[in-house]
């Protein structure tokens, strides 16, 4: 009797002990690293988190940057940095799908990305300027009909959800366009206000932040997206197409569990706190709530509707 | 602009808090630029946390003032360690550091300081009365004419390198070669990489702007360590150099007004930004001179026309911020992020919404660049003193260590500083083969906007003509404007030497393509062996071309397209070094004859400390190649010697690392020691 009660001391003990160790983390200045450059969606976002994320932790998390190859150079940096969840980094869908499957040496797998919360996305829109002919997104059909290859959609890089979106965007409405990759979704902008591309097959924030200069012809997302209420979706129009990037925060292989739920719970809280909802959504994000499981969930599902799209890329 | 909004926003510019804040913006910018390495963007994205807690006007203005001051504060690093600051300041190198050899380094400082305030206050004006007009016109430039301003920019090859056009075109297509490494901007391939995944994010250019120009600087010190920065006697020149200064930028006052339009334009078209502008307002500059031999050896007007146009880039960046909504300049890029949080969504809307707040930002330039300027004349004369008083043999590892860390901090890529002591060994090489270095530079930063501009182009040709999409480069007005500059620019130093030798028969043979530099031949040839610096030129080319040829893969279509002319192209100037070898042939006497045991020791220290930062540490290994380069190059012996070293060595490693790691949040790689 003496005995068992002993050892059960003994075991709550350590327990408590292994709990509170898991408590404490973080015990030091995090980082928080953004594989794009600065001013893009993803540093938007996470420069807006950051004040909460040192709240809710306790501690000072300072975002950097770690830029290159369209995100594969940080991520092929993630996957070797020590898992503690000292270092954590932006992770992007399909970004972090197509690059090992288009790249002969991406320098990371999928797999080995491991998600800790994904917690927004930007569903693909197709804009035309304010002064283009193209009025609703039947007459950019009618017309691409007509004219194969002669309308061109501008979009933010090569291999990514904008190229997928015209891809499919492509077969469904069964015509022929030209997609022309830009830098980024900003670098775009300027290409269609001043008429060298036709649309462009862009992200939500982009129609927020340059409402009145841009026309939204449809949105590729499941329901209406609350900062462009009037805009119809692909799917009210007939076009089976919802796509877009989703975004979250991501850890090497092998981080002890314990340290991605303190992320997970510390993204969570922020996503729910209406302030930052609020004016995160009036920019034109919408918010997802993927734990780590949900998440990598959603990268599985991800990959199998990604593969066999892979070699109509870049064509 | 009503009286009532003017009167507004300057009320909530000058107010105390605010002033203070421009001012810490200066002092921190300045440090940040004359940093090699540290760029106006990082620069800025590191203060941006720091502003969220200000009011939006506070913030702004802080922003503003630090993008100013860290653009100015490029030039110091140029004119005194001809290392630029930031690839605003890569011109300001090619006068301003002759003029400090020559003991004229106060004079380019204030020169550069003036300038620089100058062209921030003509930006100034430009913004506030033509933004939205401005920004208009900035939009008819698509890729096609982007593909041309490129072509326009290299035509500045044919300028710099009148010594020897055949090599400068060879080395500007090698800068354009290398800057394919990394991910194809059409297509997304992954190009050239080599098998590394450090070398995905291809090179950047700032590691190779210090190896180039920095790196031989140090060389050429550690040749003879125990020799003077100035060649002449500083004390007797210091005398007037304000009143010279003042006399180099407002004493022309059309060749300043120039190089502050170009600035303010090259700003306004997005993803053009300083590193273009300082050279195009140079060529410009040279090619308006009466005397533009002068170009190149000291000569103020170059740094006149480099400093006055990177600042006014500042103000033409806002343009299309403020006007569209659009950054022109990644740190433009920032500030809108900034902007977005703050809940201002920059654009059209924002000159409606928030008209006071926008003006007050712009009016706040004029503030920002005068306390630029009183500021700098302080930190520019300090930081003049301090680096001619400290010794040529501790200025050796110091700047070295800077170097290194720069070149670090830029991208926290340890393969980075790798690139950078290496293109510094290869920058070395080249220069005494005759290759001009800058056009390998321009290469490098112009070959990326080419590409993307040919490629992007091609596929709007769709748009006209789905066979022949190539004719979209020539049906359009502002392309067709461009091409005739470019014909221009890129022929009339050509143009101008032929006439110089208009008695001469073969002028213009002579000036297209054989023509030698007087660098190095026949001086004191007769006594040492001389080598054909064309047949080595050659085969650098061949060796180059094969090793790039054989990283091609199965690419897609567009992604091969630029790289398969390149190689075809530099083939071709390869056998045309070859013949002109064979005809015409510069020989030069070989670098490695003057080679000494101390420079070689350099190189040694060097190659170790870049190879073994990541993996043993970035503290230990600094510690001990600076102790090293210290105890080696001390005169005379004895126990102090070794005190002395390891206390200078300490103080400055951890100071920086201090620094960089605690403050500036840039993680510096701790290996396996520290």
């Amino acid at each position: 009797m003496k005995m068992v009660k002993r050892v059960a001391m003994v075991l709550i003990a350590v327990l408590v002990l292994a709990g509170s160790a898991f408590a404490q983390f973080p015990q030091k200045p995090l980082s928080y690293v953004i594989p794009f450059n600065p001013g893009g969606e993803s540093d938007i976002f996470a420069r807006a988190q950051q004040p909460l994320l040192e709240k809710i932790l306790g501690q000072k998390v300072v975002v950097s940057y770690k830029i290159g190859g369209g995100g594969a150079v940080g991520w092929a940096e993630l996957v070797r940095t020590k898992p503690d969840g000292y270092t954590f980094m932006g992770y992007n869908l399909p970004h972090i799908i197509l690059q090992p499957l288009s790249l002969a040496n991406a320098g990371y797998k999928t797999n080995e990305i491991v998600p800790v919360y994904t917690f927004m996305s930007t569903p693909n829109i197709l804009a035309v300027s304010a002064n283009s002919p193209f009025k609703t997104l039947d007459d950019f059909v009618k017309f691409a009909k007509a004219n194969p290859g002669a309308v061109t959609v501008g979009g933010s890089a090569s291999a990514s959800a904008n190229e997928i979106g015209t891809v499919l965007f492509n077969k469904l409405a069964g015509i022929k366009t030209t997609y022309i990759p830009f830098t980024g979704s900003g670098d775009a902008i300027p290409a269609l206000l001043g008429g060298h591309v036709s649309a462009l097959m862009t992200y939500t924030t982009m129609g927020n932040q340059y409402e009145g200069q841009i026309r939204v012809l449809a949105v590729a997302s499941e329901k209406r997206v609350s900062s462009l209420p009037n805009v119809p979706t692909f799917r009210e129009l007939g076009y089976d197409l919802v796509e877009g990037a989703y975004r979250g925060a991501a850890v090497p292989p092998n981080t002890p569990e314990g340290v991605k739920k303190v992320l997970a719970d510390a993204f969570d809280k922020i996503n729910k706190d209406p302030e930052f909802a609020k004016k995160m959504e009036a920019n034109g994000f919408k918010l997802e709530f993927y734990g780590p499981k949900e998440s990598e969930k959603l990268v599985e599902e991800k990959i199998k509707v990604y593969t066999p799209l892979v070699s109509e890329l870049g064509k | 602009m009503t009286y009532e909004v003017l009167m507004q926003s300057l009320t909530s510019i000058f107010t105390v808090q605010n002033l203070l804040y421009m001012i810490i913006a200066i002092v921190l910018g300045i440090m940040a630029g004359a940093l090699p390495g540290f760029t106006a963007t990082m620069a800025v994205a590191l203060m941006i946390p720091f502003t969220f807690t200000m009011s939006p006007v506070s913030g702004l203005i802080t922003i503003g003032a630090l993008y100013c001051a860290t653009i100015f504060g490029g030039s110091f690093s140029a004119i005194l360690l001809n290392t630029p600051g930031t690839p605003s300041s890569i011109g300001t190198t090619f006068d301003g550091y002759p003029m400090a050899k020559k003991g004229r380094g106060m004079e380019a400082i204030y020169t550069a300081t003036i300038g620089s305030g100058v062209g921030g206050i003509l930006g100034t004006f430009g913004l506030i009365l033509f933004a939205v007009p401005l920004a208009k016109a900035a939009l008819k430039f698509g890729p096609p004419e982007f593909f041309w301003v490129a072509i326009f920019g290299l035509t500045i090859i044919s300028s710099i390198s009148e010594g020897s056009l055949l090599k400068g075109i060879t080395a500007g297509v090698l800068g354009i070669l290398v800057s394919m490494i990394g991910n194809a901007p059409v297509g997304g391939d992954m190009r050239f990489d080599f098998g590394l995944v450090s070398l995905q994010g291809g090179v950047e250019i700032v590691s190779v702007l210090i190896g180039f120009f920095c790196i031989p600087e140090i060389f050429r010190m550690a040749m003879n360590p125990s020799s003077k920065y100035t060649d002449e006697n500083v004390v007797s020149l210091e005398k007037g150099s304000l009143k010279r200064a003042f006399h180099h930028v407002f004493g022309h006052p059309l060749a300043t007004l120039r190089a502050s339009i170009i600035g303010l334009f090259v700003g306004i078209l997005p993803g053009a930004g300083g590193n273009i502008a300082n050279l195009i307002a140079y060529n410009e500059a040279k090619r308006a001179s009466k005397h533009p031999e002068t170009f190149g050896t000291g000569e103020p007007q170059g740094v006149v026309a480099t400093e006055t146009s990177n600042n006014a880039v500042v103000e033409g960046a806002m343009v299309p911020l403020l006007a569209l909504g659009i950054p022109g300049s990644p740190p433009a890029a920032i500030i809108y992020g900034a902007l977005l949080l703050q809940g201002l969504s920059p654009g059209p809307q924002l000159f409606v919404r928030n008209a006071s707040l926008v003006y007050a930002f712009m009016l706040s330039f004029f503030v920002a660049n005068i306390l630029m300027v009183i500021i700098g004349f302080f930190a520019g004369k300090g930081m003049y003193k301090t680096v001619i008083k400290v010794p040529v043999r501790v200025l050796i590892p110091s700047i070295l260590f800077l170097t290194i860390l720069g070149s670090y901090a830029i991208r926290n890529n340890a393969m980075d500083v790798i690139i950078m002591f290496l293109s510094g060994i290869i920058g070395y090489i080249l220069k005494d083969l005759g290759f001009n270095t800058g056009a390998f530079v321009l290469g490098l930063i112009l070959g990326p906007i080419a590409e993307r501009g040919f490629v992007q182009g091609f596929l709007m040709g769709n748009m006209v003509s789905v066979k022949m999409p190539w004719i979209i480069f020539f049906t359009r007005p502002l392309s067709i404007v461009l091409i005739v500059l470019s014909i221009i620019s890129g022929a009339w130093p050509i143009f101008r030497a032929a006439m110089k030798k208009r008695k001469d028969r073969s002028a213009i043979a002579e000036a297209l393509a054989f023509s030698t530099s007087g660098s190095g031949t026949d001086v004191d040839g007769s006594q040492k062996k001389t080598i054909n610096s064309d047949y080595i030129g050659a085969a650098i080319v061949f060796g180059i071309s094969a090793l790039f040829y054989l990283q091609i893969g199965k690419w897609s279509k567009y992604a091969i397209m630029a790289p398969r002319s390149i190689l075809i192209l530099l083939i071709a100037l390869g056998v045309a070094l070859l013949v002109k070898g064979r005809i015409k042939p510069e020989k030069v006497i070989p670098s490695f004859a003057s080679i000494n045991r101390s420079l070689v020791f350099l190189v040694v220290v060097g190659l170790l400390w870049v190879f073994l930062m990541e993996k043993v540490g970035f503290v230990v290994t600094s510690m001990a190649a600076y102790t090293a380069i210290l105890i080696a190059y001390y005169p005379g012996k004895g126990a102090r010697r070794v005190i002395e070293s390891l206390l200078i060595a300490g103080v400055i490693v951890f100071g920086m690392y201090l620094l960089f790691e605690k403050l500036l949040n840039v993680t510096l790689p701790l290996g396996i020691l520290i």
